[in-house]
């Protein structure tokens, strides 16, 4: 390599560059760009853009309500979702509409595919293969970022998307080495530059679990979990499924396997402490549930299929870092998996992410203007996770850059107001993935009306066509006349309705009830309803299931509502960055330690910090003023 | 535009005379005064003119049970310390009357003002400038909640347990819920109902017991517990009623008591003094003064306050110094009677081996009455036993988020029995969690999912 | 480290070392002939995977497309993959142009269809004779044993991209410790150079459909997803800001844009005379050579040279005599073996990329 080849020529300027080709990458570069600011998508690999390491699923409870958010603000996953998708399961079906999920299996080499699609397609977006090895800065203001090369990039905002790079270490039985995935080499250079500016950051581990050949599989011993005969979509701009559908198959571990997995624990890296950074507990291997459940005598193991045009099968609820011919044990003694031959050893990668609550709600770094952070690399987990946050700080750079507010989704609003808010206030000590229960306020965001709260958001950012926007509102009006129509129809007590409400396990009325009473009865649906007392009018499923939700859960919603209110007041009450605590007398000790250093920037927030009691905010409160 | 609630406190620290005040401040104050108030002349309270004192009784509007004589002052805003609409209600009756008072007006619809919020409103309506605003905040955060933390933690040690296990309770049928929801497609089985509702009764039943038991504290509806103790021929019974016959305020029968012995209450700067074990003292006599051992030993166990009589006229005996290494020193008055047998000089009772000073009293003649008083004061607003107006407005505040919290459990079976969605009941659970953690100040999520992880295997 | 316990190792007739397009070749000709076949990739997100030229022939008188058609009538499964629409197409001026992903997606479904072959993901690090047979080692421990083994590891036997950039592609892992098993087994080794061109952003190119030339440079559609250019022709050096400033001039267009840099590694592969006509390992039976590491210049060369190597491997396996594979109708490819058996010694620094070569 000759000097010639190392010119810091500048080069010319982009408004935003994204570092990271996954999840978050992607979103963030659609997103800026569509925004109309000139945006370059720098990735180690522009072959692995978009590629789903772990399970090849998007969705699920609290997940798939992410995944619809993003749709419902203009983002790509949903649609990409839909386009690649080989099953989709409504979850919880049994259960009420709040805690109703879609859950996708996808094709992933298809994913990807159409993910790079969207990018080339997409106008003010250009993509760039190449190792970014620090951030221009000055005076404390991001100016671009630097090639490993030595060539200069100008940008007046830089998305980090860096996934499990930063210093990834593989760790598979007591063989550790670097590596970003599998046959990947880390990034090395970034991390200490991040660090150079201030920007704390600590190790997180994440695990896969093995793949094994479809063709060695013995389904016959398994359950056939096939996805939903009448299919939904994530995205409203999606017609359907066209690819072929193709079922996941359930088996269970054995006594077999608990003991030979026990007979090798002591080579489990997370015995062995050859992991260090924690891991998250919702995910763990099959050493750790072993280890901790002794008394269960059978674990899931969800066999799915990881495209159409492969015989890689995903184990899901087999994670494991063990050694490989332990893994082998360990699969090969599970009912259906007796001959299966290992295609893929599981592994664990260990790697640095930046500490969430250095960043603002914006996702922007508190430490460094206009650099945003979004992805794995704030210490979540999941596709969903990432792409949530990597659309926010695509659209966040943009506004930056526009002059435009910023976009902050309250915790009321959205599961991304949820998880954002969660990151930034409380931080993470394991890798963060959302779950319903996180969601206080769960029975307003829901999948049946993500569209309804955020769709007019994406189109102000200019990310929603006017489309879907005239959809949504459309729908809303069809559901109030419904509801309008359900509270004037009456229904008088006579032989055929009683025979009707016996039907559904249901009793009888005595008086004259309006449709809109009977419709609050648990035990009654709204599609019987009007099948029986109003058979000609006929409705969409989306306005049939939204005026359901909101009739049955009226009492529900407007409790929460009037929680919202009340919390609103502390929401909006903004503290100013630099807000000195030590002068407030009367805080708890911990109060004030943790509130200098989380420093928060609403009450509302304050109050969620954990030790920070109702009374501290109120003394603060009155130090607002000063 | 919500409407700014009215909110209610008792104003006036214990102990600074037998006058109490129950104040009410926000647009709804003079409406929920007028709703108890029986005007000895003139009309309602909705009529009457700014600034002015108003004569009449508070009365219990579900019974008509005659709760205090009042005088009432109504003050419309601006022109008012808050600046909205202010009623200052005046009783007699001592704290019991006071909280009674406080309590209606709950009831009508007020809030429970929150430590310095009438203060707050001032600083926010513009009345008072920061600096005063910080003194009173400073003041109320500093002593009220601290001292109050301590203070509760102290009086209701076993409360406090007894909510925090409460809580755990809680969360693991929540976690039973959230487990089913969150992970309904891994292998965690679906909600037992019935085993569900079984625990929440169980929960809901201790909710309830401690409500009424523990919170209605023995302070307030009995008093500070004294007991007086000596040996024979000290004079106790002299003391008693030299208590009695001037100070003798309101004598309560006081209800849920068990006990088959007259207690005696008796207002000592608003203080209510509960003389327990006061039976035999009554009776008079030397005969009955001869106190048994046990019983002596019983009441000073159970005696927030002892006080322990000496005949100042006699040199100290062994059952003197055996009274005296006996008795809890930090909640033990000394008090050396029979002055007028040694007035002026000395008591030959040596009051140097004594672990604190002593009050030296003259049953008989009265003399040093006013000191003691002073000094039993002083013993229970110094912080050596709970402050009393903090513990009426914690209780019921505890009071009321605790009932909220057996409310909501009661839903949550319900809920569980009709076949209400499981998302729908853990709301109610969610609302029993949240009440139960303003009073622990506990966040829910963390320790849900950690009880969600310990319980269940998740795990793909 | 810790290997396998000696009950848990596997055993194949052939195991092929590298999934590009010699290793999926060899694989696929072993297996259809009845060997039980092994084929490790360091990656399986990168089987038969082209990370150069997406030019396979420059024009109907390209000698690789009559190197194709004889290794169509062996057998082979390149051709009949470049025959599918979606994986190459003839540009206007007979240029047959493939797409690089769906090749290596079509291959790598080959591999997971055809029966008798295992396709594995694993990182090579020894390679030792025992007993007799040969023992297959790898990163991870696990432990293979086959009579034959096809070595077809691309540039990755000690592969540098500049820079630090990666080790046997750009980003990727080397292949290292195989590298000194084999010089341990006793073969010579000799470095190498390769180049891969820069690819353009084709909407920053004012371009007619087709391949237009700007000088000395050509200019290839490539890949149907990210919409790309390949550059093709003399290498441009230099960091990325440096060949941008280059390729404006060089196109003419200050709008272009370069969506891969050029990159340029080492690496090593055998040196001349170390196998025979049929690949075979002079003094090693059982060990064969194909691809870039035997010192194939280019995809049509790799897949042929892994079509031989991977029918010998199943001879030797099932101690078959050595079957004539080829016959008079196959030159091109008798002619690409000998070149690859040739006594004369190898230039130090060979430009693999290109024509032709």
């Amino acid at each position: 390599m000759t000097d010639a080849g190392r010119s810091n020529i500048a080069m010319e300027g982009f408004d935003v560059v994204v570092v990271g080709g996954g999840h978050a990458g992607c979103e963030a570069a659609l997103a800026s760009a569509r925004m109309g600011c000139s945006t370059l998508l720098v990735t180690l690999s522009l072959e692995k853009i978009s590629l789903m390491p772990c399970n090849p699923a998007v969705g699920g409870v609290g997940k798939g309500q992410l995944t619809r958010e993003i749709d419902a603000l203009g983002g790509e996953q949903g649609r990409n979702t839909d386009r690649s998708c080989i099953q989709m399961k409504m979850l919880n079906t049994s259960k009420g509409p709040a805690v109703q999920a879609l859950r996708a299996q996808a094709d992933k080499k298809l994913y990807e595919d159409n993910m790079k699609r969207a990018l080339a397609a997409q106008q003010d977006l250009k993509v760039l293969e190449g190792r970014v090895a620090s951030l221009i800065v000055s005076r404390e203001t991001i100016g671009g970022v630097v090639l490993s090369d030595g060539s200069s990039i100008t940008a007046s905002a830089v998305v980090l998307a860096c996934g499990t790079f930063l210093n990834g270490k593989i760790v598979v039985g007591d063989q550790r080495f670097p590596a970003g995935r599998m046959g990947e080499l880390p990034a090395t250079e970034l991390s200490a530059n991040l660090t150079g500016f201030g920007i704390e950051l600590a190790r997180f581990q994440s695990a896969t679990p093995p793949r094994v050949d479809a063709r060695t599989i013995d389904t016959s011993r398994m359950t056939l979990e096939s996805g939903d005969a009448d299919p939904q979509t994530f995205s409203l701009l999606s017609k359907g499924h066209e690819l072929e559908q193709l079922p996941c198959y359930l088996t269970y571990t054995t006594e077999k396997t608990h003991e030979v997995v026990r007979d090798h624990l002591h080579h489990s890296p997370i015995k062995t402490g050859s992991i260090s950074g924690k891991g998250p507990r919702y995910c763990p291997s099959i050493d750790r549930k072993v280890m901790n459940f002794p008394d269960r005598d059978r674990h899931p193991v969800f066999v799915e299929p990881e495209g159409l045009h492969t015989s890689e099968m995903y184990l899901q609820g087999l994670t494991t870092s063990m050694p490989v011919w332990v893994q082998e044990k360990i699969i090969n003694s599970t009912p259906g998996l007796e001959h299966a031959r290992l295609m893929r050893p599981g592994y664990a990668v260990e790697y640095d992410y930046a500490v969430p609550s250095q960043l603002e709600p914006t996702l922007q770094s508190r430490i460094l203007k206009n650099l945003f952070l979004a992805g794995q690399i704030n210490g979540t987990s999941g596709y969903e996770e990432a792409a949530a946050q990597g659309l926010v700080a695509g659209i966040n750079a943009g506004c930056s850059i526009l002059g435009r507010d910023p976009l902050v989704l309250k915790r009321s609003e959205a599961y991304i107001g949820v998880l954002i808010d969660d990151l930034v206030t409380k931080g993470v000590d394991e890798p963060y993935r959302m779950f319903t229960s996180r969601a206080e306020y769960r029975l307003l965001l829901r999948h049946d009306n993500a569209h309804t709260r955020l769709s007019p958001i994406g189109h102000r950012l200019g990310l929603v066509p006017r489309e879907i926007l005239c959809l949504t509102e459309s729908t809303e009006k069809s559901v109030h006349r419904l509801i309008e129509l359900l509270s004037t129809t009456r229904v008088a007590p006579s032989p055929s309705s009683d025979e009707f409400f016996l039907a559904h396990t249901s009793s009888p009325i005595k008086e004259t009830q309006t449709l809109l009473q009977l419709l609050k009865r648990p035990e009654i649906r709204l599609a019987d309803l009007l099948h029986e007392f109003l058979p000609e009018r006929s409705e969409s499923p989306d306005t049939l299931n939204s005026a359901e939700i909101q009739v049955k859960y009226d009492g529900y919603i407007r409790r929460q509502l009037k929680q919202v209110e009340r919390a609103s007041a502390l929401e909006e009450a903004s503290i100013p960055t630099g807000f000195r605590y030590a002068d407030v007398p009367g805080l708890t000790i911990e109060a004030r330690e943790k509130l200098t250093r989380l420093q928060p920037r609403t009450l509302g927030q304050a109050s969620r910090i954990a030790g920070v009691t109702p009374a501290d905010v109120s003394i603060i409160s009155i130090y607002l003023r000063r | 535009m919500r409407e700014v609630p009215t909110i209610a406190a008792i104003s006036t620290p214990m102990g600074a005379g037998a006058i109490g005040i129950v104040r009410l401040t926000g647009p709804r104050a003079i409406t929920i005064c007028d709703g108890l108030f029986t005007p000895v002349r003139g009309g309602p309270l909705t009529e009457a003119d700014s600034h002015t004192l108003n004569y009449g009784t508070i009365v219990d509007p579900d019974d008509g049970a005659h709760v205090d004589e009042v005088l009432v002052g109504v003050m419309r805003g601006p022109d008012t310390y808050t600046r909205e609409d202010i009623v200052e209600v005046n009783c007699h009756g001592g704290a019991v009357a006071q909280q009674r008072i406080l309590s209606l007006f709950l009831r009508l619809g007020a809030e429970l003002a929150t430590p310095g919020e009438f203060t707050r409103r001032a600083f926010l309506n513009g009345r008072i400038d920061l600096a005063q605003a910080e003194s009173v905040a400073g003041i109320i955060a500093a002593k009220t909640e601290a001292g109050l933390r301590v203070a509760m933690a102290q009086l209701e040690g076993s409360v406090s347990r007894e909510i925090g296990g409460i809580r755990e309770d809680i969360l693991r049928v929540l976690a039973a819920v959230e487990a089913d929801i969150d992970f309904s497609d891994e292998d965690v089985g679906e909600l037992d109902r019935e085993d569900a509702g079984r625990r929440l009764a169980e929960i809901e039943s201790r909710v309830r017991e401690l409500v009424e038991t523990a919170l209605v504290g023995r302070v307030l509806s009995e008093g500070i517990r004294t007991a007086i103790v000596g040996k024979p021929n000290v004079g106790k019974s002299s003391l008693l009623n030299a208590l009695l016959m001037r100070e003798r305020a309101i004598v309560t029968e006081v209800p849920g008591t068990t006990r088959d012995t007259i207690e005696e209450i008796i207002n000592i700067r608003g203080i209510p003094l509960q003389l327990i074990d006061t039976a035999g003292l009554r009776a008079g006599g030397d005969a009955v003064e001869q106190m048994g051992i046990e019983r002596s030993r019983k009441a000073i166990a159970e005696a927030d306050l002892v006080l322990c009589l000496f005949d100042g006229s006699q040199p100290e005996d062994d059952r003197d110094r055996g009274l005296i290494t006996s008795l809890p020193r930090d909640r033990t008055l000394y008090v050396i009677n029979k002055s007028d047998l040694f007035r002026g000089q000395r008591p030959r009772f040596n009051a140097g081996q004594l672990p604190a000073a002593p009050v030296i009293i003259s049953a008989m003649t009265r003399l040093g009455l006013r000191d003691l008083k002073e000094r039993i004061a002083d013993f229970v607003l110094g912080g050596a036993l709970p402050p009393l107006e903090g513990a009426i407005i914690t209780r019921e505040r505890h009071r009321q988020l605790l009932e909220a919290t057996a409310g909501a459990l009661a839903t949550a079976q319900q809920g569980l029995r009709v076949g209400l969605g499981v998302e729908l009941v853990a709301e109610e659970l969610r609302a029993a969690l949240s009440s139960l953690g303003e009073i622990t100040g506990d966040e829910i999520v963390e320790d849900l999912l950690d009880i969600v992880f310990q319980e269940f295997c998740i795990g793909k | 480290m810790e290997t396998s316990p000696a009950n848990l190792t596997h055993d194949y007739d052939v195991i092929v070392i590298g999934a590009g397009p010699a290793g999926c070749e060899s694989a696929l000709a072993a297996a259809g002939e009845g060997a039980c076949t092994l084929c490790l990739a360091i990656s399986l997100d990168n089987v038969g995977f082209p990370p150069a030229n997406p030019i396979i022939a420059e024009g109907p008188e390209d000698r690789r497309l009559a190197l194709l058609a004889e290794l169509r009538s062996l057998g082979g499964s390149l051709p009949k993959l470049l025959s599918r629409e979606i994986i190459a197409r003839e540009l206007p001026g007979g240029m047959l142009v493939a797409d690089r992903r769906n090749l290596g997606l079509a291959y790598k479904e080959l591999l997971e269809t055809t029966d008798g072959l295992e396709p594995r993901q694993a990182l090579v690090t020894d390679l030792e004779t025992a007993g007799g047979a040969w023992r297959v080692a790898t990163r991870l421990g696990e432990v293979f044993h086959a009579p034959a083994v096809v070595v077809a590891a691309g540039t990755f036997l000690m592969g540098r991209v500049e820079d630090g950039k990666g080790g046997g592609r750009l980003g990727e892992i080397p292949a290292d410790s195989l590298a000194r098993s084999l010089m341990s087994l006793g073969h010579k080794l000799v470095s190498v150079s390769a180049v891969n061109m820069p690819r353009l952003d084709r909407n920053s190119l004012a371009v007619e459909d087709g391949s237009p030339r700007s000088g000395d440079y050509l200019f290839v559609p490539d890949g149907s997803q990210l919409a790309e250019q390949y550059m093709f022709g003399p290498f441009i050096q230099g960091s990325f800001s440096s060949q941008l400033a280059d390729i404006r001039k060089i196109t003419g267009q200050p709008g272009a844009w370069v969506t891969r840099p050029s990159w340029s590694m080492t690496c090593l592969t055998l040196a001349a005379g170390q196998v025979d006509q049929r690949l075979e390992a002079a003094a090693l039976p059982g060990l064969f050579f194909a691809g870039r590491a035997a010192g194939t210049c280019n995809y049509s060369e790799a897949a042929a040279s892994g079509r031989v190597a991977g029918a010998g491997a199943a001879d030797s396996a099932a101690s078959r005599g050595r079957r004539p594979l080829l016959t008079s109708d196959h030159n091109h490819i008798s002619e690409l073996c000998e070149r690859i058996a040739r006594q004369e010694d190898r230039p130090v620094t060979v430009r693999i990329e290109g024509p032709g070569c």
